[in-house]
């Protein structure tokens, strides 16, 4: 690999890796919002919400993500919602992440001390106020490992919406290893700047205290 | 006829076949100190939750001030065994967080208002510490600070210092006190018998869900003749005093003001006749012979007790 391409093949590359890290974000914070509702349902006393929970919770981990971003990529459309491709793609990519995200609250929840809830329910919180302050943040602190994990596999699952047309890292370096008949360097240098991302990932994962 | 500040009507709590509490009355006055004491299993948390209105109950009713409370009415606050602090925040956050949620207080209100509730339990100092770099009676006075804040109408202690080493449950047994000082209405679970029986108006003996005795503190720990309570007490006191020994007991050691402390106060080894029988020599332990009335000189269960940390003059004010 020679500079003259790395110098020519890393703006276009870099671009394609801000969109992916901006997808994959908004795709997390979706996901980790629509969890916590989902965790929060599947935890319900109402039999209907926690149904609902177990099938959302079902489908989206059940059919394959790429069969769930054509199914939008071409259902939207069909049933008069027009929204950009964009928009479809980071919403599919954070609702299945939602469902991931929803069993890993259900079971950081599950260690919250009842004691803990039933505290705050003697002192006036609301429920709602009980699950922000108090249920969430205290399940938080096992659930670190977990979301870290769920953030690294979104973003290297987000490379799947360049096949509907969202020009983000990997699509970049499709277009770049055609334009430059350099496949393997232009794929090698995607991989790479996937691996520095993951990398600033787990640092933010790391637990000094655990290691 | 007033009627009391609490009532406890009939209640009954069964959970399948299990009778947990068996019409339980009870009825308690404005600023009276209800100890209530049993053996384990006994219904005495089952008890207290039911007045708070954290667990249903299958039959009964409990009327405070005439309403029946509603857990974050405002009107019950409950002291934990498990102290039950927030983990991810500090002690002033656990004091101030329902300030600000429930009361509607500023930030900067429900801030001052926890400090001056920690001053109050001798933590100020410690308002930015999280409950893990606390020791167990520093957490449980935070607790205390916590529901104080909130000026509850009746406080429940659901074993307050049972998981604290014995050096630690003198400082939260003095904040207790200080409180029934106050006049505050209070329900208190404890096996610490001395404190029990020096800070009750009135102690509950309960068994199998039921109220098997009820009185005044002096006749209950002295004069009850129900022998099911003078086991449950013989048992305590051997475990918490000594084993029946005919020798003089070592040197006593002014140690914390418990029970254990009480027993072996200046005095108290002469004060002991070798035991006759292992229900006669434990209450002469306690110097409390069930018949006569005139306790042995020197030490008495029953004898106003004297605060040995007098040096926080903001306490109980
Ligand atoms: N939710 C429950 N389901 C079934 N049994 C219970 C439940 N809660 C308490 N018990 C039983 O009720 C009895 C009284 O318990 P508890 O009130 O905790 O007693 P204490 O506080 O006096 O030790 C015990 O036998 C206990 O096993
Ligand atoms: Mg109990």
């Amino acid at each position: 690999m020679d500079w003259a391409f790395i110098e020519e093949a890393l703006p276009p590359l870099l671009r394609g890796a801000v969109a992916t890290v901006w997808v994959s974000l908004a795709a997390i914070a979706l996901g980790f919002a629509a969890g916590a509702l989902i965790a929060a349902a599947s935890t319900a006393g109402s039999r209907g919400l926690r149904g609902a929970a177990a099938l959302y919770i079902s489908f989206f981990r059940g059919v394959p993500l790429l069969v769930q971003l054509l199914l939008a990529y071409y259902a939207l459309p069909f049933a008069g919602i027009d929204i950009p491709a964009i928009i479809a793609a980071v919403g599919t990519l954070g609702l299945c992440c939602a469902a991931y995200m929803a069993e890993i609250l259900r079971g950081g929840l599950a260690t919250v001390p009842p004691g803990a809830v039933e505290a705050a329910r003697l002192l006036g919180l609301t429920r709602a106020q009980t699950f922000l302050r108090i249920r969430l943040p205290i399940a938080a602190r096992t659930m670190r490992p977990a979301i870290v994990g769920e953030a690294i596999m979104i973003m290297k699952a987000s490379s799947l919406i360049s096949l509907v047309g969202i020009m983000e890292l990997t699509r970049t370096s499709q277009a770049l290893a055609s334009s430059t008949f350099m496949p393997l360097q232009s794929y090698a240098l995607c991989g790479a700047i996937y691996l520095v991302i993951n990398f600033v990932l787990m640092a933010i994962g790391w637990d000094r205290k655990r290691a | 006829m007033t009627t009391p500040f609490l009532v406890a009507e009939k209640l009954e709590r069964r959970v399948g076949d299990t009778q947990i509490l068996a019409g339980i009355d009870l009825s308690v006055n404005k600023g009276e100190v209800v100890g209530l004491i049993g053996p384990s299993g006994s219904g005495k948390s089952s008890l207290l939750r039911a007045i708070a209105g954290l667990d249903p109950l299958t039959g009964g009713r409990v009327l405070v001030e005439g309403r029946t409370p509603v857990p974050g009415d405002g009107t019950v606050g409950m002291v934990f065994q498990q102290f039950n602090l927030w983990p991810h925040l500090t002690a002033g956050e656990n004091v101030a967080l329902a300030l600000r949620l429930v009361r509607k207080m500023t930030r900067v209100e429900a801030t001052e208002r926890a400090r001056a509730m920690l001053d109050r339990v001798g933590l100020l100092k410690l308002a930015d510490r999280r409950p893990a770099q606390l020791s167990g009676g520093q957490q449980q006075r935070v607790a205390i600070a916590r529901t104080l804040a909130m000026e509850p109408r009746l406080i429940l202690f659901d074993e307050p210092t049972a998981s604290l080493d014995p050096e630690l449950t003198t400082e939260v047994l003095d904040v207790i006190r200080g409180l029934a000082e106050t006049g505050m209405t209070m329900l208190v679970v404890s096996h610490e018998m001395g404190f029990v029986a020096s800070v009750s108006t009135r102690a509950v003996f309960l068994d199998h869900g039921r109220v098997l005795v009820e009185g005044p503190a002096k006749a209950v720990f002295r004069d009850a003749e129900e022998p099911r309570l003078r086991r449950f007490l013989a048992t305590y006191l051997q475990r918490v005093a000594w084993a029946p020994d005919p020798e003089p007991a070592p040197a006593p050691d002014p140690g914390p003001l418990t029970t254990f402390a009480l027993l072996q106060q200046p005095g108290a080894a002469e004060a002991v006749p070798p035991p006759a029988g292992p229900e006669g020599s434990t209450m002469s332990l306690l110097g409390l012979p069930a018949a006569s009335p005139a306790a042995p000189s020197g030490f008495s269960l029953l004898d106003p007790v004297p605060d040995p940390n007098q040096k926080d003059p903001k306490r109980g004010a």
